[in-house]
């Protein structure tokens, strides 16, 4: 491997504002696809029920979320409970309450929550003048209802530049797990850690030269 | 009328382009004679331009009232006569006239800025020049853009600035003088009979009916106009200086009814009295004359004082005539050495910080999509171009380092006051090209191509993608981030540098409409080498664009922020 030039300009997605811009075409994007479905009442062995950790976690995480984000929420079962904006104190209250409130019931229609969050992604991917990251993140403990169906969702999101990153709770497999980023995840902190790696990528652009022979 | 005027010409196929002049210093047409006292019956000289207004709404300040006198050499006459102590000229000729009273003894000042022309002067051009680089182009090749313009008319500034953006000089050009500036020997006659011109500084009509309508010339097309260029051609009043010296108060009546008379200017009665006296009686006059006071800036008392003696304004006065100045000695269009030209001092007090306008953060991303969507209708005129090279990952841009693109930047915000300069961010597209060819490559199954990328990436990012057992979804996924952070970090560096040349201006005192400065992010999507073969092409695509376009669909937002 070549010797690489120093990573002055290594984009740090998450955990550093250093590139914060008040500039609101450059703003970040994440929608949390929150499974509530009936499974995620089931307890593991000494651990509180999924839905519990779930909500645990996801308070903690969007309590933190770097300023430049836009934040949005999709209860499988609940709907578009908190459409996609910034995230200040008013509206942090908001989605902790949205959250803490949520009750496991229902199926897991992903496919159809998917292909929702992916039209709200593009709409305001357009408002952003096609700047921004968009980032679709699903927390889930199980398999989804039409996967098929979910399959093609996914492509519809990655044709339109939109990243799915998928959290299995308590699961190490699942069908997403070839066709997104996956992370498995089953106390509250990994699950914190999983949704703060979901919008953490580190990308390292203007390497040294080096000649491409393909 | 005017436009009929023309029309008549070229339908008549009487114009004769054959006629040039040599361009002769004013001053030699002059008799040397004792310039007289001013006579207490004295009269203000007006021109064909809807700044006329103004003088007819003051008339009765005027013993004689007002005349209209379009030759530059009557009104030099007439001040040395002692008819009146005024000459009305744009800035360009005005030089030209003061250099020749000074010949005969008279001394001028610049007394009072009236109007600029915004749009009502114009820049044809054979097809063949695309845009105002072109010129640039030209030049380096070897061969002198042909250009012609109005010996002594209102156009000669506008030439010297135009020449000094593209950092040309007259001896880079081959001009060719007419004695009209529209009709017979003029630049219109010459650039459609003559096929040696490239370029032809003409009035709005005359462009008009070169380039549309029954009688357009295929071979030609508008290059830029006053509307882009808008500070170019200004209208003032020099005054004769011992005149001036007795006669302050007199001078300030004038001065406070111009710019009170400033709004009048939507007045049917003054428009119809100043369309009678430039075009004659009837409704086609009027109708000219609207369309010509609609291509005019009136300034008010703020501008005219940020043109007369604001110096944090790059287009001042005296930059401006220093710059013409300069020109026209190496030419040998004047015969003074060392002119320069003071202005009537009325004590203005003048804030000198330097003002920088800037639309809030809602108007710069609705101006963004504006912009977005009229390229891809194609309806940006770009103007020119010019290019910074930037080393690798670097994200802060000095002073130091980047003072000549800085300072050219500022000034020619200032010259295309009317146009947006674009900056435009590009990165390295290597990675962006490598995961582009792994989607193509996975998709075709071609496996030995595949190995190739992954130990490049490997090679570049230290990252071991297993790309042979990735799913395409999950390739197509890591291509888009790539793309969406390249799209970000170049709008992030576009963001550093208009940051870093609005410092500079602040610190400078310099003016700057910062809300024209729009930046853009192109990632690795359009780099100067899709795939650079060695150090050199590869360090070519880390750029930073500027690009000056004009855009003739309104921008809404623009007008929403203030003048200054």
């Amino acid at each position: 491997m070549i010797k690489k030039i120093a990573l002055i300009l290594t984009l740090l997605l998450f955990s550093s504002n250093s590139f914060a811009s008040d500039d609101l075409l450059l703003r970040k994007n994440i929608i949390i696809i929150f499974d509530d479905s009936g499974s995620m009442r089931v307890k593991a062995k000494n651990k509180k029920s999924r839905l519990s950790r779930a909500k645990e976690s996801t308070i903690k995480f969007v309590s933190h979320l770097p300023n430049n984000y836009n934040l949005g929420f999709y209860g499988l079962n609940h709907g578009y409970k908190f459409p996609l904006q910034a995230v200040d104190e008013k509206s942090l209250k908001q989605i902790t309450k949205i959250i803490s409130t949520m009750r496991a019931k229902g199926s897991t229609p992903i496919a159809k929550a998917i292909n929702k969050m992916v039209n709200k992604m593009q709409k305001q991917k357009s408002i952003q003048a096609g700047y921004g990251t968009y980032t679709i993140v699903i927390a889930t403990d199980g398999a989804a209802n039409k996967q098929n169906e979910m399959l093609k969702a996914v492509d519809k999101a990655i044709d339109e530049g939109i990243e799915i990153k998928t959290i299995g709770i308590d699961i190490g497999s699942h069908t997403l797990k070839s066709v997104t980023n996956f992370t498995e995840a089953s106390s509250v902190e990994q699950l914190v850690e999983a949704m703060k790696k979901a919008i953490n990528s580190e990308i390292s652009l203007d390497n040294e030269f080096l000649l491409q022979d393909f | 009328m005017l436009r009929l005027f023309i029309l008549s010409f070229l339908s008549l196929g009487i114009l004769n382009a054959s006629s040039y002049i040599t361009p002769t210093p004013f001053s030699k047409h002059i008799k040397q004679k004792k310039a007289k006292k001013v006579s207490s019956s004295y009269h203000m000289p007006v021109i064909t331009w809807a700044d006329v207004m103004l003088s007819i709404d003051n008339e009765k300040l005027f013993p004689n009232g007002i005349k209209l006198v379009d030759d530059p050499i009557k009104q030099i006459d007439d001040v040395i006569d002692g008819k009146t102590p005024f000459i009305r000229q744009t800035v360009g000729s005005g030089v030209m006239i003061v250099d020749a009273l000074k010949k005969a003894g008279v001394d001028m000042i610049l007394f009072h800025s009236l109007s600029d022309s915004l749009g009502a002067d114009v820049i044809v051009s054979k097809k063949k020049i695309k845009n105002l680089n072109y010129l640039k182009t030209m030049v380096k090749k070897g061969k002198k853009p042909v250009i012609a313009i109005q010996w002594g008319g209102p156009h000669m500034g506008w030439l010297i600035q135009l020449l000094d953006s593209l950092k040309l000089s007259i001896d880079d050009v081959t001009i060719k003088y007419t004695e009209n500036l529209f009709g017979e020997n003029s630049p219109e006659s010459a650039i459609a009979e003559d096929k040696s011109i490239d370029i032809a500084f003409v009035i709005s009509p005359s462009a008009a009916t070169l380039v549309s309508g029954e009688y357009a010339l295929d071979n030609l097309h508008l290059l830029t106009s006053t509307k882009v260029m808008s500070d170019a051609i200004k209208d003032v009043i020099y005054v004769r200086e011992d005149w001036a010296n007795k006669n302050r108060d007199r001078l300030k009546k004038i001065r406070d009814g111009y710019f009170a008379s400033r709004e009048n200017i939507k007045n049917d009665k003054l428009i119809k009295s100043s369309a009678k006296i430039l075009f004659g009686e009837g409704k086609q006059g009027v109708d000219d004359f609207i369309a010509m006071r609609d291509e005019t800036r009136f300034h008010n008392k703020k501008r005219s004082n940020n043109f007369l003696y604001n110096s944090s304004n790059l287009m001042n006065f005296d930059r401006k005539t220093s710059q013409i100045i300069s020109a026209y000695s190496k030419a040998g269009y004047i015969s003074s050495k060392n002119l320069s030209i003071d202005k009537y001092n009325w004590d203005v007090k003048i804030d000198k910080k330097a003002k920088i306008t800037e639309l809030d953060k809602k108007a710069k991303a609705s101006v963004i999509h504006k912009i977005q969507s009229l390229d891809l209708k194609g309806q940006g005129q770009d103007i020119f171009k010019k290019s910074i090279l930037f080393k690798p990952n670097q994200s802060t841009f000095s002073e130091t380092a980047y003072k000549g693109e800085f300072e050219e930047t500022i000034r020619l915000a200032a010259t295309y006051g009317g146009a947006v300069i674009k900056i435009i961010g590009n990165v390295d597209p290597q990675l962006q090209r490598a995961w582009n060819k792994a989607v193509e490559f996975k998709k075709s199954h071609k496996t030995a191509k595949l190995m190739k990328v992954e130990r490049y990436l490997k090679k570049v990012t230290g990252v071991n993608n297993n790309l042979q057992t990735m799913s395409i979804q999950r390739i197509k996924t890591e291509r888009n981030s790539v793309q969406n952070a390249a799209k970000q970090t170049s709008k992030e560096r576009a963001n550093a540098v208009k940051s870093a040349i609005i410092k500079y201006a602040q610190k400078r005192n310099y003016n700057l409409d910062a809300a024209r400065l729009i930046v853009l992010g192109e990632g690795g999507d359009n780099p100067v080498y899709k795939k650079p073969l060695n150090k050199k092409q590869f360090l070519k695509n880390i750029r930073v664009e500027f690009v000056i376009t004009n855009y003739n669909a309104e921008i809404s937002e623009f007008n929403e922020i203030q003048d200054f």
